[in-house]
Parts: structure tokens; C-alpha cells; sequence
């Protein structure tokens, strides 16, 4: 019963605030509602149909793909290797470790618009930098061109990411035993040996579920493209997440846009489940 | 070991105490907001604004409007609501929002029920749409009367397309054309320009793109469509609703100002940049000298009278020239307006707010407050000093004004024109500036998503 | 094997073992200057931006642009800064956001360790049900969710508090706190409790005065994520409040965008200042971060 008793904030503040609001967006899914309007008529799965052979849907999904691949894999190897470095005996470790720091701290708002800021194509830092060191002749449209757009908005993701990624592994490695390195080193390993046989299957498992975390926290992100690109050029950068908010905030169509996140919920789930299993098998060997 | 665990001990205990403390203090000094009516108990089942007054308490009105750039303006707006508010014996609290905020905030509103007694807004067709918009036909001529006589441009910007009258127009916010006259001079052309091809040949002449000079800045985004893409097609006699509110969007007329819009572009007459540019792109462009002219309202001349007066001094306004009738002009202009609230039960408060706004006594001076953003839509008002003695006041009075339609002008206040101008203006434009369809193509998009909305919307 | 052949093969592989580590020595070098190249760039990357908003924060702002940005200056002014304490109520976002953060904060960890040593200590029925059930909440995107816990809110009559603004962060930041904690007390060995309660303990007791002290750095690292989240978050903010005197620093911040007008000095002013506490945060607390993710979390 204490169990229980001991479980009963938490569970009541996401009863109440995720899961009754979930269940009544879910229930809107199935009806055709406007946003502001007062009567939404039952139209079964008339939002899905529609979603599904909506060219800009599976466009939306696609860039999701690109935009959450394309983030973590880069997020994953800069922090991995950074984190490799700064497990060194470096001088001023701690300073070094700040400064990396620093993108995750600032706020999200704040260091999304200075990256706008600095796109910016007329008056621009980047284009400045560009210009003045000659490596191109015109201005670079970073957020214009729908070629660059993608890994320019994928390069600002990283670049607020990937201390994430270098704490967590950095604290995976500080759990591996010496001795375990002095052991292969005797047997004449390498240095790509050694990280092959010793450091990376020690911090396998923080590096999978610090993956499949910032995964989920990714494929959900918002802010970060309504902000520099709201959505464009072209769609270019659409995801999920932006196209659920377009659809029912200024689309008005507020039952198609959760019908949209609704659609998202397999591969979250799918991606959740996995985040569950690597972190039981943990425990077990805990 | 133990040593660390205890230190750690007492300083976490330390911080959860300071912690609580903290916390106790902030739940005593945040009460809750007494003057907006939304928190307090409302008890009825349908939305209501605001709770009825019991017998003897003053009511409580709701006040929502757009944040202008001038706090001026803003500060003397609210002192003329607060001032009715004195006048009717009545509490009134003023919430004024961004205008990114002000859209969401308008429709999560009517969603939830918790709606404004009164709003000034920019999409009426949108609360009429959804029931809220009283009609105001007695008061708008009420209120014209006083003025002298009410522009064209307000019939166009208060009206439904079913003839309802569902606001009452506070302000004409005309946009216009900003012309170097410098860089003009320099090649050789004279301002201004009297007729269409006057102004391509213009353009041409000042182009140089090699020198990253460009001749005109316009987005190829849904930002400022209405003072750019629109006026091309206005330009060539196209037209997006007909008198009883049908989409007339796929005609010849309408390609053709689409296609030299988008030319424009493709000629190098436009700087690349223009494909993702949002509402701030065309203000950059112009005051950073990238370009010879923009089409935009009045935050430019804003922006030059603060601090670069030397521009200003080379900025020349006019209207767009019209291709299809030479020697006329046409203009876009939005207008802010009044609407109030059909299930408020401060009804005549509101009216007494809408009426002080607009009286004699205060309109004036709230236009000059507002800069050069707000321009007369009475026609007492177009002789006050202000606009006749400020050299770009009197220009866009006198020249430009006179030409000016509400951008609902051919439909009234419709929420398929509203849908519309959201994000199937953007996807036209990309379509060609960014995915190389041609404007035909494009064209059908707009189209489209007017009928889609037609269908959303159930009209 | 004669002597002077195992002498000759000591010899041999001596030289073998030299020659191999000479070459892994060269690699070492080779892998840490490339390693110190790789960590500078990244410095200055990460560096960069925060760099680029405090000049123009002190840069005299102007609404003009310049196709040159600036790079470096020394006509400094804290004309921006003043500019917002006096036209904005500033001061009075910070304090709004302090509050909201620091009790976001506390109620937070308080919740979660509850959870936490619930799932952690506790046997019941479906706990393991439920401790996975914790992560789903994580399923549904705030763009889903802010307008039914907008009309939630205001059946509730909880609209424009700030309260209820610290009630929806806690949704965001208890599931992860409850994860990390439970780890942390996982690691905790049972004996020291069972000892404890032999000597006549309370669960409480021995909850709040055994094993909450040697989980610090975990309960440190919850309340850090805490606050970062309570700290920055915009979209709930903005829909929640709108009293501009209850204006959280993330939702008073987008006050100084006009349409198409961005007072960029005022911005990135407002930027310095939202951004200075958490870093100062950060540098203080990094040691406690790596450290406590080190000590439970990733030992399981």
C-alpha cells in the first residue's frame, strides 16, 4: 500500500496532465474539428486517409528520417570522439569541459536565434567569414537553398546536442577499470584494438541509451526548425513534429494535426521499447 | 567517505529547506490575477467572456490587441480603453500581444471559450467564422459619422462576404513602394513611375547583380504577400473572389502577375535570398542597401526616421502602377479592427471602449502616436498636420492612400481568403521560385487550397 | 635451445617489442595531437555563438543593418541592457523564471525520488509494468499536448498561474528523475538499510537519512536537467500565461520580435542574461554531472 502511496504524485500529475489530454486529442483524431469551432462531426479514419496520400505527409516523413539520422549519427561520433579526448590527462580539463558545455546550456530560444542570426544571408556572420576568407563568390543561402537548409538546421541540432552525448559517455568511460587497459596492453593491443576490445563494449550500454534518448528527444524537436526555417524552403525542412503544428495551429485543422502526431507514436514507440530493454538488461547485471 | 556523505548530508538538507522556503514564499506572493476574468469561477456551460456582474460589483471587460512597434502607441491605446472604462463605471484589463503570439493566442481562445469582450485584430472573418462577431452595422456608421465619412478602404476590411457587418475598421495600414532615389538617378531613370513597363524598365536599368545590387526585394514566402505578390496581380487586372465571394484565382490575369513577380527572380532582379526570406527579409534588404526598392508598410520609414535619416532622405513612396489600366495604380492596405464579442455580457461596455478609441478626441493623436504605421481611415482626419506636413506622410496620404483596397476588398471578410493567405501563397511562390514549376502550375495551388478551404470551412 | 640462440631470440624479440611500441608511440602522438587539433576546433565552435550574442548584446543596437557584422568591437555600451529593464518588466521575468524553475526543481526531485524508491526498494504487483510505463510519457511531443492541457487547465481555473506552469514542467522532468534516481538506488546496497531498520529505522528514516545522501550526485544531476527544462521552456509558457508581468524570460524574449522588426540588441541582451545563470550552473555543477552519472546511472 506505502508502495503504492509513494507512487501516487507522479502518477497523478500524468494521469491528469499527458494522459487525459492525450486520450481527448486522440478522440479528436477521429473528428473533423477546427480549431475555435464548436461542433466536430465523426469522420472515422477520414484524417488518416487523407494524411497517408498526402504527398507533403510522407515528405515531412522522409526529412524526419534524414533530420533525426543525420543528427544523432553526427551527435553520436563528435561526442564519442570528444569525450575519447577529454578522458585524457589534459591541462585545464575542467576548463575544456566547461566551454563544451556551453551549447547545452545556453537556452534553446536564446542560441536557435543567435544560429539565425547568423545564417542570415545579407548580413550574416557565416557569409561574412565566407566571403572574407574567398571560398565562395556569392552569398551562401544557408537557410534558402533546400539543398543546405536540411544540414544547416541538422548542424544546429548537433551543435546543441553532442555535450549531451560527450557528459554521458565521458562518465562511461571514467567506470572502466584500468586494469582492464593495462591488461591489453600488455598483450600488445593497439590503440584502435584497445578501443575495440575493451573501451567500446564498456560504454556500450550508455552509449545506447544515451542514443535512443536524445532519438526520441530529436524526433520530437520543434523549436529548433519553426524557429530558423519555419518549415521551408519548399518543405525542405518540414518534419512531423513542425507539420503536426501547421496543420492545427495555423491550418486550423486541429483534428488532421493530431492525427499527425498520432502517426508518429509507432516509431516512438518502437524506439522507447528498445530504450526499455537496454536499460533492464542493466539492471539485471547490476 | 563518511566524511563527504555527511558534508553532502547537511548541504542537501540545507538547500531542501531553503528550497521549501522559497517555494512557500512564491505560492503567498503570486495571487492570482484579479482583473482577467478567464480565472475566475464562469459557472455557466456556454463560453461566456466574463462572468455577469452581481448585483452592485463593476464588471470586468477584456480588452485583447496587437503590440505596436512605438510603446507610444501602445501606452496611449490603453489609456483610451482605460479612459472609457473610467467614464462607464467598468474594470477593464488590456492584454496586447505580438504578432506571432496574437494568432495563436486569438485562436486557442475560441477554443477554449475564454474569449475577449472586445478584440482588435486582424482576422474578424476568423471569429465570425466561429460565432463570436457581433454585428456592428449601427456603431460603424455611428462612428463613421464622426469622422467625416468612412474611406472605401473600410467597407472592404469590415464586412462579410453575406454582407454582415462584423468590425469596425480602426486604421488603414497601407503598404507602398520604397524607391532609391539615388541609385534611380544614377542609371538614369526618373521617378516616378507612371506606368507599368515605366517601372520593369526602371528596374532593369538599376540592376547589377554582379555587384550584388539588386533591383527589388520581394519574398518569395507567405510573408508580406499581401504588399507584394498581391499588387502584381491586382496590377494586371487579376482578381481572387468575385462579388459574391467565389474564387476566381486560376485566370490569365492572375498567371500573368504571378509570372512577372516570379520573373523577376529568374532574371537576376531579386536577390537569391528571397526564397526563404520571412517578414523581415525585404526590411534588410532595403537598409542595408542590397536593393532599390521593397514593397512593405510603414516599419521601414520607421526604422530610417530612428536612425538613418540619411536613407530616408533618398526614399521616394509611391503606389505600384497598374499594367492593365495605365496611368491608374493599385495598392494593398490591411486595416486592424474592431470586433466585439457577440457572447459577452459586456456588450455596451465594449461599444463604449470601440467608440472612445475612435472619437475625435483621442483617434488623432493615436495616429500620430503610432508613427508612420497607422494612417487615416476617416476622412476628417487625412488634413491633420501630420500627414500633411511630414513629406513621406503627405506622399503616402496624398498619392498613395487614395489607391489603396483592402486586401478582402473583392470578397469581404472571408476565412477561405484568410486560409489562404496562411500557407498556399507560400507553396505557390516555392513552386516556382524554388521547385521550377511553371506559374500555370502554381497558380492551380492557390486554387486548390481555396477550394480545400471553401471545403474546410464549409461556405 | 642453446644459450645463445635464446639469447639471440630474447634479443630479437626485445627489438621486435621496442619497434612496436616505438610505432604505438608515434601513433599515440599522432592520435592526441589530432585528438587536441579536433577539441580546439570543437572549442571554438562551441564557443562561437555565445561569443557572437554577448558583442552584439553590448553593441550600441541600432534598428539599421549593416551588410558587415561586427566581429570584435570596443565601443561597448550597456545601452541594450538598460533599454530592457526599462521598457520591459524584466527584472520581474527573472524573478518569474527563477521561481518557476527553482520549485519546478524541488517538487520534481521530491516526486521522483518517492517514485523512485518506490519502484526501487518496494515488491508489488506490476512494478515493472509501471517502471516502464514511466518513459511513455515521453511519446507524446509538446506540440500534441498544449492545447488540451490548455482546455484542461482552464476547466481547472488554473489559467495565467504560475502554478499550473510548474505542474506541466513536472510532467517533462519526473519520468527522466525517476529513471535516473531508481538506478541510483538500485546501486545503494540493501544491507545498509536493513541494518539501519534493525536498529529501529522508519522506511522514512531511512529513505531521507541513509539513502538520499549517497545518492546526491544523482539527485544533483535531477535537479540540473530540472532546471534546465523549467528554465528555457517556451511553448507551455506562452500558451499558459498572459499577464506580461507573469511572463516567464523565454515568452518575454519573443516580446522584442515585431513581425518584421527584431530588436536584435535587446534580444541578444536579454539573451546574455538568460543564459548567464545557467551557465554559471553548468561550470559549478560539472564536476557533480560527470561524477554522478559516472557513480549510478551508468554502473546501473
Amino acid at each position: 500500500m506505502f508502495a503504492y502511496l509513494l507512487l501516487l504524485p507522479a502518477g497523478a500529475l500524468i494521469l491528469v496532465l499527458v494522459g487525459v489530454p492525450f486520450l481527448n486529442a486522440l478522440w479528436l483524431s477521429f473528428h473533423k474539428k477546427l480549431l475555435g469551432a464548436v461542433d466536430a462531426p465523426w469522420i472515422g479514419l477520414a484524417n488518416y486517409a487523407a494524411l497517408l496520400g498526402d504527398a507533403a505527409f510522407w515528405q515531412a516523413f522522409r526529412n524526419t528520417v534524414v533530420f533525426t539520422t543525420g543528427s544523432i549519427g553526427s551527435k553520436l561520433i563528435l561526442g564519442l570522439v570528444i569525450a575519447l579526448v577529454l578522458n585524457e590527462a589534459l591541462p585545464f580539463r575542467g576548463l575544456w569541459r566547461s566551454i563544451v558545455m556551453l551549447p547545452y546550456a545556453m537556452p534553446t530560444l536564446v542560441s536557435v536565434l543567435v544560429w539565425k542570426w547568423m545564417y542570415n544571408d545579407v548580413a550574416g556572420v557565416l557569409n561574412y567569414l565566407v566571403s572574407g576568407a574567398h571560398l565562395s563568390d556569392h552569398q551562401i543561402l544557408w537557410l534558402g537553398d533546400p539543398n543546405i537548409a536540411m544540414p544547416a538546421v541538422i548542424a544546429v541540432n548537433v551543435w546543441r546536442g553532442f555535450p549531451f552525448f560527450v557528459i554521458t559517455i565521458l562518465a562511461g568511460l571514467q567506470t572502466v577499470p584500468q586494469e582492464l587497459y593495462d591488461a591489453a596492453k600488455v598483450d600488445g593491443a593497439g590503440v584502435w584494438q584497445r578501443f575495440r576490445q575493451v573501451t567500446w563494449p564498456s560504454i556500450l550500454p550508455v552509449v545506447a541509451v544515451t542514443t535512443l534518448f536524445s532519438a526520441i528527444l530529436t524526433f520530437n524537436d520543434f523549436s529548433i526548425i519553426w524557429i530558423l526555417t519555419q518549415c521551408g524552403p519548399g518543405n525542405a525542412t518540414n518534419v512531423l513534429a513542425t507539420l503536426t503544428y501547421k496543420i492545427a495551429i495555423p491550418g486550423l485543422e486541429l483534428g488532421k494535426g493530431v492525427a499527425v502526431s498520432v502517426l508518429m507514436l509507432p516509431i516512438l514507440v518502437l524506439l522507447i521499447v528498445l530504450l526499455n530493454r537496454f536499460i533492464s538488461r542493466r539492471e539485471e547485471f547490476a | 567517505m563518511a566524511n563527504r556523505s555527511m558534508l553532502s548530508r547537511r548541504a542537501f538538507l540545507a538547500t531542501m529547506t531553503t528550497g521549501f522556503g522559497i517555494a512557500l514564499l512564491a505560492a503567498c506572493s503570486a495571487p492570482p490575477s484579479p482583473s482577467t476574468p478567464g480565472s475566475a469561477p464562469a459557472g455557466a456551460a456556454a463560453p461566456t467572456s466574463a462572468p455577469a456582474a452581481a448585483s452592485g460589483a463593476r464588471k470586468q471587460v477584456l480588452f485583447w490587441g496587437r503590440q505596436q512597434f512605438l510603446p507610444e502607441s501602445n501606452d496611449y491605446l490603453t489609456e483610451s480603453v482605460k479612459l472609457a472604462a473610467q467614464k462607464g463605471g467598468f474594470d477593464v484589463s488590456v492584454q496586447l500581444f505580438t504578432n506571432d503570439e496574437h494568432p495563436q493566442k486569438e485562436v486557442v481562445a475560441m477554443e477554449s471559450g475564454v474569449v475577449p469582450d472586445i478584440t482588435y485584430t486582424y482576422a474578424p472573418a476568423l471569429w465570425n467564422q466561429n460565432g463570436y462577431a457581433l454585428e456592428v452595422q449601427a456603431l460603424y456608421d455611428e462612428i463613421g459619422k464622426s469622422g467625416g465619412g468612412w474611406l472605401d478602404l473600410a467597407d472592404g476590411s469590415s464586412k462579410t462576404s453575406a454582407g454582415k457587418r462584423i468590425a469596425v475598421p480602426m486604421n488603414n495600414e497601407p503598404w507602398f513602394l520604397h524607391l532609391r532615389k539615388d541609385k534611380f538617378a544614377e542609371a538614369g531613370v526618373t521617378l516616378p513611375f507612371k506606368t507599368w513597363d515605366e517601372m520593369i524598365a526602371g528596374f532593369q536599368k538599376v540592376n547589377k547583380p554582379d555587384q550584388g545590387f539588386y533591383a527589388f526585394d520581394g519574398q518569395m514566402t507567405e510573408a508580406d504577400w499581401v504588399g507584394n505578390g498581391l499588387p502584381f496581380m491586382w496590377a494586371f487586372g487579376g482578381r481572387l473572389f468575385d462579388k459574391e465571394g467565389n474564387p476566381t484565382i486560376n485566370t490569365p490575369q492572375n498567371i500573368a502577375g504571378l509570372k512577372a513577380y516570379t520573373d523577376l527572380l529568374k532574371n537576376k532582379m531579386m536577390p537569391p535570398g528571397v526564397v526563404s526570406q520571412k517578414a523581415s527579409g525585404n526590411n534588410e534588404a532595403w537598409l542595408s542597401g542590397q536593393v532599390a526598392a521593397v514593397s512593405n508598410t510603414g516599419s521601414i520609414v520607421l526604422a530610417m526616421r530612428k536612425d538613418n535619416k540619411e536613407l530616408l532622405a533618398n526614399t521616394y513612396l509611391q503606389a505600384f502602377p497598374s499594367q492593365a489600366k495605365p496611368g491608374t495604380f493599385v495598392e494593398a492596405a490591411g486595416s486592424a479592427t474592431l470586433v466585439i464579442n457577440q457572447k459577452s455580457a459586456n456588450i455596451s461596455e465594449a461599444m463604449q471602449i470601440a467608440r472612445m478609441i475612435l472619437s475625435p478626441e483621442r483617434y488623432p493623436t493615436q495616429l500620430e502616436k503610432a508613427g508612420s504605421y497607422w494612417f487615416p481611415i476617416m476622412k476628417n482626419y487625412l488634413s491633420l498636420p501630420f500627414f500633411t506636413q511630414d513629406e513621406w506622410n503627405k506622399e503616402v496620404t496624398e498619392n498613395i492612400a487614395p489607391w489603396t483596397l483592402a486586401s478582402t476588398a473583392d470578397s469581404g471578410l472571408s476565412p477561405i481568403y484568410d486560409d489562404m493567405v496562411i500557407s498556399a501563397t507560400n507553396d505557390m511562390l516555392q513552386a516556382v521560385a524554388v521547385q521550377g514549376k511553371s506559374p500555370e502550375e502554381a497558380i492551380k495551388i492557390l486554387a486548390d487550397a481555396a477550394a480545400a478551404a471553401k471545403a474546410k470551412f464549409k461556405l | 635451445m642453446s644459450a645463445a640462440s635464446a639469447l639471440t631470440s630474447r634479443r630479437q624479440h626485445a627489438a621486435v617489442d621496442r619497434r612496436r611500441s616505438f610505432v604505438q608511440r608515434g601513433q599515440r602522438l599522432a592520435l592526441r595531437a589530432f585528438g587536441c587539433l579536433l577539441l580546439g576546433f570543437v572549442l571554438l565552435v562551441a564557443l562561437f555563438p555565445p561569443y557572437f550574442m554577448t558583442i552584439t548584446a553590448f553593441h550600441p543596437p541600432s534598428l539599421s543593418f549593416s551588410r558587415t557584422p561586427t566581429l570584435f568591437s570596443l565601443d561597448l555600451t550597456l545601452r541594450a541592457f538598460v533599454d530592457l529593464f526599462e521598457k520591459y518588466p524584466f527584472a520581474s521575468w527573472m524573478a518569474n523564471t527563477a521561481v518557476v524553475s527553482v520549485c519546478s526543481t524541488i517538487l520534481s526531485v521530491t516526486v521522483a525520488t518517492l517514485a523512485a524508491y518506490s519502484l526501487s526498494r518496494l515488491r508489488y504487483p506490476g512494478r515493472n509494468a509501471l517502471s516502464s510505463a514511466v518513459f511513455f510519457v515521453y511519446l507524446f511531443p509538446s506540440t500534441l499536448l498544449f492545447i488540451p492541457i490548455f482546455i484542461v487547465l482552464n476547466n481547472l481555473h488554473l489559467l495565467n498561474q504560475l502554478p499550473a506552469l510548474v505542474a506541466v514542467y513536472l510532467t517533462f522532468s519526473v519520468p527522466f528523475g525517476v529513471w535516473l534516481l531508481k538506478a541510483y538506488f538500485l546501486s545503494i546496497p540493501r544491507e545498509l538499510e536493513d541494518a539501519a531498520q534493525v536498529d529501529g529505522a522508519t522506511r522514512w528514516q531511512s529513505l531521507v537519512l541513509i539513502v538520499l545522501p549517497l545518492a546526491t550526485p544523482g539527485v544533483a544531476v535531477a535537479c540540473i536537467y530540472s532546471f534546465t527544462l523549467a528554465w528555457n521552456e517556451y511553448l507551455y509558457a506562452f500558451t499558459l500565461l498572459s499577464d506580461q508581468e507573469k511572463f516567464t524570460l523565454a515568452t518575454g524574449l519573443t516580446k522584442l520580435i515585431f513581425g518584421d522588426v527584431f530588436l536584435w540588441g535587446m534580444i541578444m541582451a536579454g539573451g546574455v542574461l538568460m543564459s548567464a545563470p545557467l551557465l554559471i550552473l553548468y561550470f559549478l555543477a560539472q564536476r557533480y554531472i560527470v561524477a554522478g552519472l559516472s557513480a549510478g546511472a551508468v554502473k546501473g
